[in-house]
């Protein structure tokens, strides 16, 4: 149930984005709620579950991205989690601050791994500088954006009831 | 019996190796399905299951979110209206501010029609094309793709890929992928957007390339070496010779020829588009195309 409102509520979020901020004009600003719920994902489940969830959440993504190439977001989503769930065993990335750098630093390492995998998939790939120029705006945003949106999340998560997530350290 | 047994043998082995290593084995399914797919769709192109997804299912979504922004929108607008009227009472007379509010309103309602107008010149001077309106429900969350969703307004209309899209200023782009009244537009700002187009009254044919540059409304158009050079303001109008749009629609104007890049056999002159997604509302998708 605790996984069907992360994917719900990243649905929503990403869908609102897509239509509100459009007609607001802060497209290029709009946060990158599918990473986010990965980071915090990673942090507080047990590894399987997690990990299905993320890449759930990267496939919306991909539906959601109209243009998108369905399957680059549910392969970033899914390594990135075991980074983050890699990270999470050795320090407490939900500080803010921590947790703002860290995002910020995937942020760019997925824009890496776009750059990877449109060379390998795509027949017009585009240029790493272009990619990372491109996802800068958003980069910035989704970083600041994340402690605001996994204390969200962390809230939702205490009102529930049939929570069971991993104890945050 | 004996040769039976040899049989199952190895199934039964694969099944327990299966079973004891199920876990490792759905992570790896995990890692390597989405990389089968990238694979595929880079191949051959959009799938017809994906875009039924993609479109149907999460398209609506979007669709279902965009009519409620739409009408929350219009609640918050007459909000404002009110408490704007209601302060201006203490100053002005309320047959003056009806007025005012009136006069207001009947300037949206004429930009509006002018727009809805245009639109329907547009369709009234290109006879030869079949076209069905369409509303912009999304546009593109990632900084990667030049692409808007579009819901189409007319019922039992088949859209395919490929089809054009304009405004009533010009040409916007093509439909990239389509499913049950929902359309993905890949803009010609979109990196992968090719149009073959001429230069008006001089007959210089070029193609236009999309930059994919979020920051910038240009495109690109490529010219050969050997055609005299093109000045500031010149029309670019589609050419029909990629057989994908209609011939004569309006692409964009060559700004700063001075600019002009040496491209390979190429020149490379800046163009700004002639339509422009932001603020328009309502589209055309060109069904066919007539002879």
């Amino acid at each position: 149930m605790r996984y069907l409102y992360f994917l719900l509520g990243t649905l929503l979020f990403m869908a609102l984005q897509s239509t509100i901020f459009r007609a607001l004009g802060f497209l290029p600003y709009s946060v990158d709620a599918p990473l986010i719920v990965t980071v915090y994902l990673a942090t507080t489940t047990n590894l399987l579950a997690g990990f299905y969830c993320s890449v759930a959440i990267g496939l919306m993504a991909d539906m959601l991205i109209p243009g998108a190439l369905i399957g680059l977001n549910m392969e970033i989503m899914g390594l990135l989690f075991f980074f983050v769930y890699a990270l999470s065993k050795r320090m407490n990335v939900l500080r803010p601050l921590v947790l703002t750098v860290l995002v910020l630093l995937l942020s760019v390492c997925k824009g890496f791994l776009v750059f990877i995998f449109g060379i390998l998939f795509l027949k017009e790939p585009m240029s790493l500088l272009t990619i990372l120029r491109l996802s800068l705006p958003q980069m910035l945003t989704t970083s600041i954006a994340s402690p605001l949106i996994t204390l969200a999340l962390s809230h939702v998560d205490r009102h529930r009831k049939d929570h069971s997530f991993r104890t945050l350290r | 019996m004996h040769r039976k047994s040899l049989f199952l043998a190895p199934i039964l082995i694969l099944l327990e190796f299966v079973i004891r290593h199920r876990l490792v084995l759905s992570v790896m399914f995990f890692i390597l399905l989405p990389l089968v797919m990238m694979y595929v769709q880079g191949k051959k192109g959009e799938s017809e299951l994906g875009s039924a997804v993609a479109l149907g299912l999460f398209g609506r979504v979007q669709n279902a979110i965009s009519n409620v922004f739409d009408a929350a929108s219009d609640i918050f607008e007459e909000y404002v209206a009110l408490i704007n009227t209601k302060k201006e009472n203490k100053a002005l007379r309320e047959e003056n501010e009806r007025l005012l509010g009136e006069a207001l309103k009947a300037k949206q309602i004429a930009v509006e029609n002018e727009q809805l107008r245009k639109l329907l010149g547009l369709k009234e001077k290109r006879r030869d094309l079949v076209l069905a309106p369409a509303r912009v429900i999304g546009a593109e969350i990632s900084p990667f793709f030049h692409v808007v969703r579009v819901v189409i307004q007319a019922d039992d209309t088949k859209i395919e890929p490929g089809m054009p899209v304009l405004t009533h200023t010009g040409l916007l782009g093509r439909v990239l992928r389509a499913s049950s009244g929902l359309a993905d537009v890949m803009l010609l700002t979109d990196r992968k957007s090719r149009v073959s187009v001429e230069v008006l009254g001089k007959g210089i044919l070029g193609v236009a390339v999309g930059t994919g540059k979020a920051d910038e409304r240009k495109i690109k158009m490529q010219v050969s070496q050997a055609e005299p050079p093109i000045e500031a303001g010149a029309t670019i109008i589609t050419s029909g010779h990629d057989r994908v749009f209609p011939r004569g629609i309006e692409v964009g104007y060559v700004v700063q020829p001075e600019n002009r890049r040496i491209v390979g056999p190429f020149v490379q002159y800046d163009v700004v588009p002639a339509a422009n997604v932001a603020g328009v509302e309502t589209l055309l998708v060109v069904l066919k195309q007539g002879d």
